[in-house]
């Protein structure tokens, strides 16, 4: 594993403070860091708390720039914070995996540091065909476009926004939006989920998809012609330690012009809307 | 052994052949083997909006027949308003221990499940909305709730518990189990009691509008009103309750009817 030797700090900032009237500290800085790879290489952020905005970027590196903002009740827990949640970035040629959290990866173990907590604002610059899995949980959003790889997304209470993609594998967010947009028509299959958010899809006029739903409320909505289409029933059968759970499940389909690669489209109280390219 | 091994390979070769283009009102058959096949088992059903139709047969497998009947799902186009016309559901069954459970996380569409179950097991089958329940040739106990459609079970050999708030209750035994606490209640639905002809049993009947119609000669004995007493936080609470008692063939097990605006009828098996 390679680290990076060129890192440069563009710009730190750091503020400390022990504000009499709440006693909470903060710090903040930003930095650049950039760490050169091969193709086709891969970005993993798994943030907790801010945005990550991926854009296309020159061949042969990854630059990320980092905005962290850390702040705890008091001193003693704002150190204990420096312990317990910080960056884990592993980079070599193949790509760059940046997890947020304790070692790990359990960033629930601070509990031994209520109230503390770090942003982090993450702007990544990937190189063509970069494939990316990346999410964040609260906070945040995450903002991808114009890459060239296969887009893995996923947030928790904020949205999923990913334009001008090529393909995605799987996208989802627990209650925010899931808003996608594809520059071409896609080829490979993909899965888009939410619990409580609306779901927008944006495709190529002309572009032939087969799209499977398992929708509890909520409407959909098609600018584009399409026919409803039989879709086989699965069924998958596990042994649990003697316990057979056996599950059936038959989803309704769509095809759009002559059909294409296999989305997946569930929600629990979002709508979903279908619809060309302006 | 659990599971017999042919059973688990017959299964999974039925999951390794390619699965075949649904069309619509096709059911999805699935084979689901006993833990202890040959002993009793306990089958829980347990749908919002269901015909559930449980047959007991010569066998030692549970085999399912699922279809959906068509949902109001709809896409709106710029052609139009189209219906989804496949069904969309998915649907659970788990079995532990020969307890064999049925659930579904389908609420808009209507459910339509066909049990072909052995004969010996005890059965719990619930369902609310636009529903039917109907259990044929079980030997075991019977615990039957349906809100708004009818409950009917032939054949029976045990004792039944059905509760059926708005339609009817058509209760048949070929032989009643003397040990167990029975009930056919209804708020607005007819009650239909069949019993073997030299069953002895004893009615206990509650109705506030309906009419009374024997197969038997009943020995009505007098009683006396029930009042319970229940002192709570909110208040004390006293439940008046007078039923009439008419014993047949000499009295036996208890058979409770109750039914506000419903006739009950009682049939000799059979007949």
């Amino acid at each position: 594993m390679n680290r990076i030797l060129s890192r440069a700090v563009c710009l730190a900032l750091m503020i400390s403070s022990a504000a009499v009237a709440a006693k909470t500290v903060t710090e903040s800085k930003v930095w650049t860091e950039s760490y050169p790879v091969s193709a086709p290489s891969r970005l993993e952020i798994s943030n907790i708390w801010g945005t990550v905005r991926v854009r296309p970027g020159p061949g042969g590196q990854i630059t990320v720039t980092v905005d962290e903002k850390r702040s705890a009740p008091d001193q003693e827990r704002f150190d204990r914070s420096l312990e317990l949640i910080g960056l884990d970035i592993q980079a070599d040629a193949s790509g760059v995996s940046i997890r947020v959290g304790e070692q790990s990866g359990n960033w629930r173990g601070q509990e031994n540091c209520r109230g503390c907590r770090v942003d982090y604002q993450f702007e990544v610059l990937v190189p063509p065909g970069t494939q990316l899995d990346v999410g964040t949980v609260m906070d945040g959003t995450i903002d991808v476009a114009g890459v060239t790889g296969l887009v893995s997304a996923s947030n928790v209470n904020g949205p999923v926004k990913v334009h001008e993609l090529r393909d995605c594998e799987k996208l989802e967010s627990v209650n925010g939006e899931l808003d996608v947009s594809f520059m071409l028509a896609p080829v490979a299959d993909c899965d888009m989920e939410t619990v409580n958010g609306n779901i927008t899809l944006t495709i190529p006029d002309g572009t032939g998809l087969d799209v499977t739903f398992d929708l509890f409320n909520g409407s959909m909505v098609s600018d584009l012609a399409l026919n409803p289409f039989a879709v086989p029933a699965t069924v998958e059968h596990t042994n649990d330690d003697g316990r057979h759970h056996y599950r059936i499940q038959q989803l309704a389909g769509v095809r759009v012009e002559g059909g294409g690669p296999s989305f997946s489209i569930s929600s629990l109280n979002g709508d979903i809307r279908i619809q060309k390219t302006q | 052994m659990r599971n017999t091994v042919i059973g688990i390979l017959a299964l999974l070769a039925s999951f390794l052949a390619p699965t075949p283009v649904f069309a619509q009102g096709a059911p999805q058959k699935i084979s689901v083997p006993l833990s202890r096949p040959g002993e009793p088992y306990n089958l829980d059903i347990s749908i919002l909006s269901a015909h559930i139709e449980v047959i007991g047969e010569d066998r030692e497998d549970l085999e399912f027949e699922i279809t959906v009947e068509q949902g109001n799902r709809q896409i709106i186009t710029p052609s139009g308003t189209k219906p989804i016309t496949t069904g969309a559901y998915s649907l659970e069954v788990d079995e532990d221990d020969n307890y064999v459970s049925v659930d579904t996380d389908s609420r808009n569409d209507k459910v339509n499940v066909v049990a072909h179950v052995p004969r010996r097991g005890d059965l719990s089958l619930s369902t609310t909305n636009d529903g039917e329940i109907v259990v044929r040739d079980i030997n075991g106990r019977l615990e039957l709730e349906n809100t708004n459609g009818p409950i009917t079970a032939t054949g029976i050999d045990g004792s039944v518990i059905a509760e059926a708030i708005n339609d009817a209750i058509d209760i048949s035994f070929t032989n009643i189990d003397d040990s167990d606490a029975m009930a056919l209640i209804s708020i607005n639905g007819d009650l239909n009691l069949g019993i073997p002809a030299d069953a002895g049993v004893q009615l206990q009947i509650d109705t506030s509008q309906g009419q009374i119609v024997s197969d038997f000669e009943v020995d009505v004995q007098a009683s006396e009103p029930v009042i319970e007493r229940n002192e709570g936080r909110r208040g004390v609470e006293v439940k008046v309750e007078s039923v009439i008692i008419a014993n047949v063939n000499g009295g036996g097990p208890v058979i409770k009817l109750k039914t506000l605006n419903g006739d009950i009828n009682i049939r000799k098996s059979g007949n």
